[in-house]
């Protein structure tokens, strides 16, 4: 029987899109009441994102995105985002050069809760990291396509700190350069991604960091464990596991830890999230970070920090 | 400068062998979930965005078109799928190419109504399954179109219904339906 109804919901796979040009819009909106040691805060942010395609002719898609934003914590972008990078998607790879693009950093699956539960978190940060450019991304191009039954992503930034030269512009000589990859494959039941990246500049020796994530389906949902590691200006190495399901069709639970030694300090993180959809786009949530160990840097010191946080996010 | 145009021709030479990459990144997302697969590139607006969809389970949302909302009048001209019938011409329209590989039994553009002939297995006859779908809006929306996917097992020259569940693959058939009526839809935009 689930033959023939496997043919018949197949049919009609094979349509070829059109060609067509559209501007849409979606947006969310979250309240989040977070309690982080011996402080507390209420956030209300959301944002709008105007999504730009079209699709010529010949098949390929290209496409641009912005936005009018309220950042969650109140400490970074207000205002417009985006419109600094294209994207073109053919049925064999999607290319995304601009402004908006950052290398792969593969390895850490504990890190499950979202932004607020890292406001007022006392920073106890050893970790894996990239010194010269944290987060590696820039103005550059990443492309990712399809290799036999996995995905490929390489990344090339070929300047780390584009807004010195101009919003929107990046410039292909610059200093501060990074580049890295990122590749997932099936392996039985189990699926593997494998990540290196590299940043350089002038100034100091090249960080390079690297990771490897397995994620295993197990007892109804799935769970992941990943190891990273980066030297250069920070040599450190971690390791993290997660485990995420669906209690029911509306709610799911995760849950993540993650251990990390960064020469003579150490830390541990514990996260956790639960979130329940209402319908209509709604959801309500409570996520919670636990860490102990050591600050890094001079002042390094032993500590501990909580952070809680619940709220509710709309999807329009 | 060098090695930029190096990396960039590799990247060129990488697309020319690749395939199927839509479908493996659908495939790493629900290992990953689409907003922390990977090998997806999302600014930080569009991650929030992604999140808040997969707490309220409706990463299937559709954002909501700028250009249908300008066009809504002309889409409301061209809404009725014939004359008396308040059914969404375009759900109409791309049901009946959704089904066009199938002998069909009613078909009843007033009402909005398909029923295909019963579908067999060539290799199980005892076995056969039917569709039907019926248009319930004017509009083109995600909840203008109810399918239904019945099938029956012959028992002693009965047939019976097995009453299970195709809920997923009706909603699959009714996915093909809505993005083959934006299409459809698009196209009369131009």
């Amino acid at each position: 029987m689930k033959k023939i109804v496997y043919l018949l919901s197949a049919i009609g796979a094979a349509f070829a899109g059109t060609a067509h040009a559209d501007i849409s819009v979606s947006g969310s909106a979250t309240s989040t009441y977070a309690s982080s040691d011996a402080n507390q805060y209420v956030n209300t942010s959301g944002g709008i994102a105007f999504a730009l395609s079209t699709t010529t002719a010949g098949g390929m898609g290209i496409s641009a995105a912005g936005g009018i934003t309220t950042d969650l914590e109140g400490t970074a972008a207000r205002g417009s985002t985006g419109l600094t990078s294209l994207t073109f998607a053919t049925g064999g790879a999607t290319i995304v050069i601009g402004n908006d693009v950052a290398a792969p950093q593969i390895g850490n699956v504990g890190g499950v809760a979202g932004d607020m539960v890292d406001q007022g978190h006392q920073t106890i940060n050893a970790s894996p990291a990239v010194g010269t450019d944290a987060d590696q991304d820039g103005s550059g191009i990443s492309l990712t396509t399809a290799v036999g039954g996995g995905s490929l992503t390489a990344v090339y930034v070929w300047d780390g700190s584009p807004s010195l030269s101009g919003k929107g512009q990046g410039n292909p000589d610059a200093a501060d350069t990074s580049m890295g990859f990122s590749f997932s494959m099936p392996a039985g039941a189990a699926t593997l991604t494998i990540g290196h990246s590299t940043s350089d500049d002038t100034s100091s020796e090249n960080d390079t960091l690297s990771g490897i994530t397995v994620a295993y389906p197990a007892m109804g949902g799935t769970l992941s464990a990943g190891y990273q590691q980066s030297a250069g200006q920070t040599k450190a190495t971690a390791i993290s596991a997660a485990y995420s399901m669906s209690l029911d069709a509306d709610t799911s639970l995760a849950i993540g830890i993650k251990s990390a030694d960064e020469g003579a300090q150490a830390a541990s993180t514990t996260e956790a999230k639960i979130s329940r959809a209402l319908g209509g786009g709604a959801s309500v949530y409570a996520e919670v970070k636990s860490s102990s160990g050591n600050s890094t840097g001079v002042t390094a010191s032993a500590g501990s920090s909580t952070t809680f946080a619940i709220g509710t996010s709309v999807a329009f | 400068m060098m090695r930029f145009i190096i990396v960039f021709s590799a990247y060129l030479a990488l697309i020319s062998c690749s395939s199927n990459n839509q479908a493996n990144l659908e495939k790493f997302d629900k290992v990953y979930g689409r907003c922390d697969n990977p090998h997806r590139q999302m600014s930080d607006r569009e991650y929030n965005i992604c999140v808040a969809q997969e707490r309220a389970v409706s990463l299937d949302k559709e954002p909501i078109s700028i250009a249908g909302i300008f066009k809504k009048d002309e889409n409301s001209a061209s809404s009725q799928g014939s004359i008396g019938s308040t059914i969404n011409q375009f759900l109409w329209q791309s049901s009946l190419k959704v089904l066009t590989d199938y002998p069909l039994k009613n078909v009843d553009s007033i009402g909005g109504y398909i029923e295909t002939e019963p579908v067999y297995d060539k290799e199980n006859l005892s076995q056969r399954c039917t569709i039907k779908i019926t248009i319930l809006s004017s509009q083109l929306i995600s909840n203008g179109i109810d399918t239904n996917i019945i099938c029956e097992q012959k028992q002693q020259d009965l047939w019976i219904s097995t009453n299970e569940d195709f809920s997923n693959e009706e909603k699959k058939l009714s996915l093909k339906i809505l993005s083959e009526a934006q299409n459809i839809s698009n196209t009369n935009l131009k």
